[in-house]
């Protein structure tokens, strides 16, 4: 049994204004790897690819050990997959839409997915486009987790969704993940979804992964350092990254937080990054 | 195959309740009228052939193509249930139509139930579909828009072409002496053996049009 559960190498895409380049990283089985990144910086675009959505232009996207093109339904049929606005036949209603998905799956499971459906207090007598947004990926979750798949794929599930309804996804999927032994790829923007529940946490800037690595490792490296500006200028500027002025002194992202206390004053500060931290720091380095 | 089509009978099922009522109004309404009864074929292979396209244009305009290639199924195994379920409507709409034609109109139904009907409604929906199933499975909605309009824009060229610059060269001359052609074809092999050569050809000419298809779904960035 090979113990990745997802293995991308080499991995690139070009549009007409982006490029996704040279995308590597592993996930081993039973993880949870967060991806993270600003709007427009590639998140969507692996877990295309991942799902042969969009077509790779370079490497090689294996999951469970097997190609993704070569094994496409088979592969398909282990991954759980929840888009970020989930799209159903709009017309149709939620009972047929489950009834139609059910059969492609060999090992759906309807008591699963009764209790999700009754958990999230889903109409299935009603039409895909009445619901809202909310139950929307509520119903799309509902499917994805119902047929025992081994890898769940989820495109910024929680966006679009207000906070009371975001926080009881956060907690169902925890309860989920507690339970079972499932690898998760959960995109997003709202980092601090990802600092509750995330093994491995990826970074993707500008169609390039920054950093992949495990959570608390993350975190004791990256850090923010707040200084004024000359001292921000001097021989600590080659371990800084999206430098951000601001009316009382400038805040920068490092990647080395021991080395940059090393070279700067006592003066200067130096907090542990969270992961917002990071997203939006680099952010300022591209404008 | 058989998961794919019957997705597509779930989630449409609303078309068909729609248009079955539509088709009998349809047929009704042409078995009254003595002097169209001509065109009835054409007309009856054309509603049936639009049907499958409603399909596909309502999952472009849905966008539920993502979802249908997110399932368990390859994009060839997806084109492969579209051809089918097209063609199954399509003939069973035709079928349907012609039958409820029978019923109303009981004038002259040797007409309709013959070889001629059968390669007639063969040749149709094979054109029908073959052409617009590859444009609609990779551009939507558009892909069809654009087989519409430029059907007609087509039509109208040949005409407007026909009429200005080839002056001995009547159209209906020209259709008539097809059809003629076809005729004696048609009497020289005899009914089994036309028929024959008919589902041959289209059969190849169908096949070669889920293959751009594939070809072109394939390459549709989802």
């Amino acid at each position: 049994m090979n113990d990745l559960a997802l293995q991308l190498d080499g991995v690139g895409k070009t549009y007409k204004g982006f490029a996704l380049r040279n995308v590597s990283f592993e996930l081993p089985r039973d993880y949870i790897m967060g991806l993270i990144g600003a709007n427009g910086a590639g998140k969507t675009t692996i877990l295309k690819l991942i799902m042969n959505l969009i077509r790779r232009d370079a490497g090689r996207i294996t999951v469970f050990g097997k190609d993704n093109l070569e094994h496409e339904a088979e592969i398909k049929r282990d991954i759980g997959f929840v888009y970020d606005v989930p799209r159903f036949y709009d017309d149709a209603r939620l009972t047929d839409i489950a009834r139609a998905v059910a059969p492609f799956y060999p090992n759906w499971d309807q008591g699963c997915f009764d209790s999700l459906i009754g958990e999230f207090g889903l109409p299935m007598r009603k039409k895909f486009k009445k619901l809202s947004a909310g139950m929307k990926t509520q119903f799309a979750l509902s499917l994805a987790l119902s047929h025992d798949a081994d890898l769940i794929l989820m495109d910024e599930p929680t966006s679009g969704l207000d906070p009371i309804v975001r926080r009881e996804l956060l907690d169902k999927l925890r309860d989920i993940l507690q339970d079972e032994q499932k690898s998760i790829v959960f995109s997003t923007h709202i980092t601090s979804d990802l600092e509750r529940v995330a093994d491995y946490i990826t970074c993707v800037h500008e169609g390039r992964i920054l950093f992949c690595s495990p959570r608390e490792e993350i975190f004791e490296r990256w850090g923010v350092v707040k200084a004024d500006e000359e001292t921000l200028c001097g021989e600590i500027q080659p371990l800084l990254r999206g430098v951000r002025h601001g009316a009382y002194g400038c805040e920068a992202l490092t990647n080395d937080i021991e080395a940059a206390r090393a070279l700067l004053p006592s003066e200067a500060v130096v907090e542990k990054a969270s992961l917002e931290d990071i997203v939006v720091l680099l952010q300022t380095e591209e404008r | 195959m058989l998961t794919l089509m019957r997705k597509d009978l779930l989630l449409h099922k609303m078309t068909f309740y729609c248009a079955t009522p539509a088709l009998v109004a349809y047929v009704g309404w042409f078995a009254s009228q003595r002097d169209l009864r001509g065109a009835f074929i054409t007309f009856d292979c054309i509603i049936a052939g639009v049907l499958p396209m409603v399909l596909i244009a309502r999952e472009d305009i849905f966008r539920v193509e993502a979802f249908i290639c997110s399932l368990p199924v390859t994009r060839r195994q997806v084109v492969r249930a579209k051809y089918v379920i097209s063609w199954a409507i399509a003939l069973t709409f035709t079928v349907v139509g012609l039958i409820l034609y029978s019923i109303f109109a009981t004038e002259r139904l040797h007409e309709i139930w013959s070889v001629s009907t059968a390669s007639r409604v063969l040749v149709m929906l094979s054109v029908g579909l073959g052409v617009a199933l590859p444009l609609a499975l990779r551009f939507g909605w558009i892909g069809l828009t654009v087989f519409g309009v430029g059907i007609q824009i087509l039509a109208m060229g040949l005409y407007i072409i026909a009429k200005t610059f080839v002056t001995r060269l009547r159209l209906p001359d020209v259709f008539k002496a097809v059809s003629e052609s076809i005729e004696g074809l048609h009497s020289w092999l005899g009914d089994p053996l036309f028929l024959a050569a008919v589902i041959v050809i289209l059969a190849t000419f169908n096949f070669a049009s889920y293959k751009i298809a594939v070809a072109l779904f394939e390459r549709r960035e989802l």
